[in-house]
């Protein structure tokens, strides 16, 4: 960690589904420019984790810390407000683009720059999308290219664009991976690296050991809702942490 | 480091409305196609006077296929245009007669017509009952109130200060400006505005405009008033035109302008369309039609010359969607496809 940097941390975060405890008192913490991976089996609450803590879901105890101050619980909005983004899991709702319009279309669904008579202020979303990739040296597909015509690796970094442009200082990514081939997915992970060496803090839901192995710097294991483990991903091995999830 | 591949020099909107123009190329080609056969076999079709009567009565049919097609594009239709016309016509005449000004007749027309949209909108939004039956029932609804305003009969002696808005088939004559100036209006609202823009942001993925904070439902009863609206315009200019209101016109007017639609590049599925093709899919079934009557062949044949066209211009798109080549199975096997 970094001197001036930024950091989220979650503590103690409780959510419950009726019978089933999903969450169950889950820590965790994650600085600028680093990776923080989260595994385990399904169901064991890492959606959960990541929806809590960008307030999709409300928990119903504990609390969301950005650089130590807590935010309003269950409110995206505020989260957004303090530099944290999500990219969501692909059959979420709020993961779907319109495969029919363009890219910067689909960057900018809903809060398009507009005059005070509403037209829209293109040249600005193109320049917003320009300093948007500068910033974070990240690749999005051609501006104008239709979003159903693009392969799922690129779609996927239409969706991270998004999270993007407001410029996350935390970014948080459910599963981004999961539907894509291997090509696909080297794409995908070309951009995180890309991202955390741009400053960027990054939490990653995923299934792949190996892409834990490949891309994350700290790992934490996940079981009916609790943290059993955490440790660093350098020195260790896929057994390793295979052993960790199954502790 | 990689950056964007974002082309110099071509703003977005240039961009879009350049790719949108190739769904339109299709109904373009078309129609130049379909005038050279007829040059060649009725060439007294190119007179001046049947020219500009074609056009004339295309551009008064345009602001009831102006808000289908902003339905199409929403993924929705209105079976009930061609009732709510008939109805707006009526009620605009039956306020003229009964000595209200014109302006309140037309105003009473086209507010009745609105809230049939907005009813349309709270049975298939609200109640979620499909567009077809719901719609269906609000044809039978606005029929019902035409012939009972009516009692089945004509409504004729509407003062000849009526007959101005939509008088004359020259190139001044209010419904050709109205009909032209409404494409261009929705030509460049569709591109430029956000709130039309929204039109294609819902049809083209409703779940995916909610969660980027879109009211979509605000979206789609203005669609569905848009539809009703412009259908009460087109009824107040056929009433405007024959100084007479019937509760018999446009039974077949939501078919029709659904086919220009299409055959103007817009799919059902939604999310595609543009408003000048609407205008020369339109232009394609008013030419279909008169064509059969020029040909002397019986009009009972009619709707055969609009079916070809639509059939021709389904196949086709299914080229351009396929990369050019000319594969219509594979426009009948894709998902959202007529």
């Amino acid at each position: 960690m970094t001197a001036g940097s930024f950091s989220l941390t979650g503590d103690l975060l409780t959510k419950r589904f009726g019978a089933n405890l999903a969450l169950n008192g889950a820590t965790f913490r994650v600085s600028s420019g680093e990776i923080l991976a989260l595994v385990g089996s399904n169901g064991s609450g890492k959606s959960t984790l990541l929806k809590t803590t960008y307030g999709t879901l409300t928990p119903d105890s504990g609390s969301v810390c950005v650089n130590g101050v807590a935010l309003k619980p269950g409110s995206p909005h505020e989260t957004r407000s303090r530099g944290v983004e999500m990219v969501f899991q692909d059959k979420d709702d709020e993961a779907k683009l319109c495969p029919g319009l363009s890219v910067v279309e689909n960057l900018f669904l809903g809060h398009e720059p507009v005059t005070r008579v509403g037209m829209l202020l293109i040249r600005r979303m193109q320049t917003m999308v320009r300093e948007m990739i500068d910033h974070y040296t990240i690749s999005i597909p051609p501006l104008d290219a239709k979003t159903g015509h693009l392969s799922g690796g690129q779609q996927k970094s239409v969706a991270i664009g998004r999270a993007l442009l407001s410029r996350p200082r935390i970014l948080l990514l459910d599963e981004p991976t999961a539907s894509l081939g291997i090509t696909e997915r080297s794409v995908v992970h070309k951009a995180l690296k890309d991202l955390r060496a741009s400053g960027v803090g990054i939490i990653l839901c995923s299934h792949s050991l190996e892409e834990v192995m490949k891309i994350a710097d700290r790992v934490i294991a996940l079981r009916d809702g609790c943290v059993i483990a955490e440790r660093d991903v350098d020195g260790a091995s896929e057994k390793d942490v295979a052993v960790l999830m199954s502790k | 480091m990689t950056t964007s591949v974002e082309p110099k020099g071509h703003s977005g909107a240039a961009r879009s409305v350049r790719s949108l123009s190739g769904r339109m190329r299709w109904s373009v080609v078309l129609l130049i196609l379909y005038l050279a056969v007829i040059f060649a076999i009725q060439p007294a079709f190119f007179l001046p006077s049947n020219l500009s009567a074609l056009v004339y009565y295309t551009c008064l049919l345009m602001p009831a296929v102006l808000g289908v097609h902003v339905l199409i594009v929403l993924g929705l239709f209105d079976l009930s245009v061609g009732a709510t016309a008939a109805m707006a016509g009526v009620i605009a005449a039956n306020a003229m007669v009964h000595g209200l000004p014109i302006g309140i007749g037309v105003f009473l027309a086209i507010g009745a017509a609105v809230a049939f949209g907005a009813l349309n909108w709270l049975l298939v939004v609200q109640l979620r009952i499909s567009a077809l039956i719901a719609t269906f029932i609000t044809l039978g609804v606005a029929e019902a109130l035409s012939l009972a305003i009516t009692e089945g009969q004509a409504i004729a002696g509407l003062p000849t200060s009526f007959g101005r808005i939509a008088v004359g088939s020259t190139l001044t004559s209010p419904a050709i400006v109205l009909g032209v100036g409404s494409v261009c209006a929705l030509e460049v609202l569709t591109q430029r505005h956000v709130l039309f823009r929204r039109l294609y942001q819902v049809g083209s993925n409703p779940a995916a405009a909610r969660s980027g904070g879109i009211n979509v439902k605000g979206v789609q009863l203005f669609g569905f008033a848009l539809a009703s609206g412009g259908a009460a315009v087109t009824g107040i200019l056929q009433s405007s035109r024959t100084l007479s209101a019937s509760p018999f016109v446009f039974t077949d007017l939501a078919l029709q302008c659904i086919a220009a639609c299409v055959i103007g590049g817009a799919s059902l599925s939604g999310g595609t369309g543009r408003a000048a093709g609407a205008f020369f899919g339109m232009l394609m079934v008013v030419i279909s039609r008169n064509l059969v009557v020029m040909a002397g062949v019986s009009v009972y044949w009619q709707d055969l010359g609009v079916s070809l066209v639509l059939l021709a211009a389904v196949l086709l798109r299914g080229a351009e969607d396929d990369g050019g080549t000319l594969m219509p199975y594979q426009a009948q096997s894709r998902k959202g496809k007529l």
